[in-house]
């Protein structure tokens, strides 16, 4: 969808938004919206900017209806929901970047780690940004995510190892008379309590 | 690591492990030895998580399970694992040249009565217990070993120790070298000579001894025998030195002059008022004799490997042949077992050390252990244990670059450490390591 030609009332057809249903915030919103696309024009930043700002601007409209009007999917404008500023600016960065290029070698694994475990809450696009400060390599989010899959870096992993495990309560010991004791095991044959070579009589 | 382990799953096969020591008591006597721990007492003192991690555990061992397992090594188990761990793939279908020869570990003890035997270092004759190894010059590795009490001479053990070089081993050819122990009697010498002519692919040089009737003999010879031969100086600009190399046959005590045997006489000339050395040299080859002195000559790799082991892997710490708990101090009883066992993996990892120092390079190749462990083994660093891994990440550290394919090999290799749960073991360097100083 594009809205740097045409009129507002066709920008709103073409994304099947019915003009007369809007509120007056709404259609404020939407014609300063269409004035943006109109000077920026439809380019990824600019899309992806403008998509950040109306699905966190409490704006009233659904997540279909936005997508429509900034030229996104369906599921992924309702990916980008949970995203944050940061996050959404890394992401548009690295979706621009270009094709990537390079190899996740297992000695990364350390620094990787290292990284992971002093920047708790660094997000994937962080780690792919020390990656590609750090070697020179840029790799996808899908490769980054089998990389730590594989070595137990990923978050749902760490998570599990962290959580404690619960224990089962230890009951206690009821006395029982008939009890069959096992034998005690012989000590091995280390470490003798005493030498039996008689020692020098001098 | 990737040897250890190879070494750990050898040894599972051929311990019987009552007590569930081996695995521990096995990692810890090689990677000891590696991180330069000289005393077995040391490991009380020991609390780095990484040397528990590779000994087999997550905390360090300690020293009475790990002296309890030495201790009660059976000879035959460690017989095979000597036998399977030998590495006779280096001889195989080559051209080898094997080195045989003795060293003498001194022992002190006052309890009990041991075989004594002359201890070069010391210039006495004292309690003491030998290994005897074979070392091959041309990969400059041990192949074989065998321990015995203090007693035993080289000229006992030559003929066994090279008759499994040749069954064993396999080479195309095998010219082995040995020091005047195993020449001692005309007997020994004998032995020698007549499996030489069993073995059409086997040469002997064995270097005689000076007796006193046979080195006025050679001091007879003509001159016109003697060919004169230029050696380099000690260093650069310094004046060459003189040998004089001649050919003749030594006749042995009850032997006819037909059965005489090639001797080469090498006479060292020493400016000044000294003596000129005298060395005599039996052969079985037919070469010239400036090459059969300069093979020979080789034989000093193997007096220096002796030296490695005895300074940087504690060759003189090996545990005692004889036993402590003998009901008779005075004959105690011999056990091979421990002795022969931790001797072996002193070579062991010293073949595993020279194989690493080749694969750093040839800047590396030849480097002694200590200087390894200095620069590589024993590095700080951090650990990170995941479900998965055993993340080992090294802190940067000068030179640390050599050692990146070695570790692409082994992060490639997948390794698995069934003492941390199966967890694969990943070794990691600090990128951006600091950089040299500049001029």
């Amino acid at each position: 969808m594009t809205a740097t030609d045409g009129t507002f009332a066709q920008w709103l057809s073409h994304a099947q938004i019915i003009a007369d249903r809007l509120t007056p915030e709404q259609r404020g919103l939407l014609q300063a919206v269409f004035a943006f696309r109109q000077a920026c024009g439809s380019d990824y930043y600019s899309s992806r900017l403008l998509s950040h700002f109306l699905l966190h601007c409490a704006s009233g409209l659904k997540v279909a209806q936005l997508a429509r009007l900034v030229g996104f999917s369906r599921p992924a404008t309702s990916k980008q929901q949970g995203l944050s500023s940061k996050e959404a600016i890394q992401a548009a960065h690295h979706r621009l970047a270009g094709r990537s290029h390079g190899k996740l070698l297992p000695r990364y694994a350390g620094p990787i780690a290292e990284f992971i475990l002093t920047h708790p809450e660094a997000t994937r696009y962080d780690v792919l940004d020390f990656i590609e400060r750090t070697w020179n390599v840029r790799v996808s989010t899908v490769a980054l995510h089998h990389f730590n899959k594989k070595f137990g870096l990923d978050r749902a992993t760490r998570a599990a190892a962290t959580t404690p495990t619960p224990t089962v309560a230890r009951l206690p010991a009821e006395p029982c008379r008939d009890a069959h004791v096992p034998p005690v095991p012989p000590a091995p044959p280390f470490s003798p309590r005493a030498r039996s070579t008689r020692v020098p009589s001098c | 690591m990737p040897a250890a382990l190879d070494w750990l799953a050898t040894a599972e096969e051929c311990f019987a492990d009552n007590y569930g020591s081996l695995r521990q008591g096995l990692l810890t006597s090689i990677f000891a030895l590696v991180v330069g721990v000289e005393r077995i007492f040391h490991l009380d003192e020991m609390e780095d998580a990484g040397f528990a991690r590779l000994c087999g555990g997550r905390r360090c061992p300690s020293r009475h399970t790990i002296g309890g397992w030495r201790r009660h090594l059976a000879w035959y188990e460690v017989d095979a694992f000597c036998r399977r761990t030998y590495p006779w793939h280096l001889l195989r279908n080559q051209d080898a040249v094997v080195s045989f020869d003795e060293h003498t570990i001194p022992r002190w003890t006052k309890k009990f009565r041991i075989g004594k035997g002359y201890v070069t270092t010391r210039n006495k004759y004292m309690r003491c217990e030998k290994l005897f190894t074979g070392y091959d010059l041309e990969s400059r590795r041990f192949v074989s070993l065998r321990a015995t009490p203090g007693n035993w001479g080289l000229q006992e053990l030559a003929l066994p120790l090279l008759q499994q070089v040749l069954a064993q081993g396999r080479p195309r050819s095998l010219h082995a070298l040995f020091d005047a122990g195993a020449g001692k009697s005309d007997a020994g010498v004998r032995a020698l000579w007549d499996l030489a002519e069993q073995h059409r692919n086997l040469e002997v040089t064995l270097r005689a001894c000076r007796y006193p009737h046979r080195l006025r003999a050679w001091k007879q010879l003509p001159s016109g025998l003697f060919v004169s031969v230029a050696e380099p100086g000690v260093c650069v600009g310094a004046p060459a030195k003189e040998i004089r190399l001649a050919e003749t046959t030594t006749v042995l005590k009850g032997e006819s002059p037909e059965q005489a045997i090639r001797t080469i006489v090498c006479r060292e000339v020493r400016p000044g008022p000294k003596k000129d050395c005298w060395h005599p040299l039996f052969v079985t080859g037919l070469g010239e004799p400036a090459d059969e002195l300069t093979v020979f000559r080789g034989r000093q790799h193997q007096e220096q490997g002796y030296r490695v082991g005895v300074h940087d892997l504690f060759l003189d710490a090996v545990p005692c042949g004889y036993d402590k708990e003998s009901p008779d101090r005075t004959r105690p009883r011999f056990q091979r077992g421990p002795l022969q066992m931790i001797g072996w993996l002193v070579a062991l990892v010293y073949n595993a050390v020279a194989d690493l120092a080749a694969a750093l390079g040839a800047g590396y190749a030849g480097e002694h252990v200590r200087t390894l462990r200095r620069q590589f083994f024993n590095r700080p660093g951090q650990l990170y244990e995941t479900p998965e891994a055993l993340i080992v990440l090294l802190d940067p550290f000068t030179g640390q670059e050599a050692l990146v394919p070695l570790i692409d090999a082994l992060n490639a290799r997948q390794h698995r450490l069934p003492w941390l749960e199966n967890r694969r073991l990943v070794m990691s360097l600090t990128p951006g390591g600091p950089a040299r100083a500049g001029p």
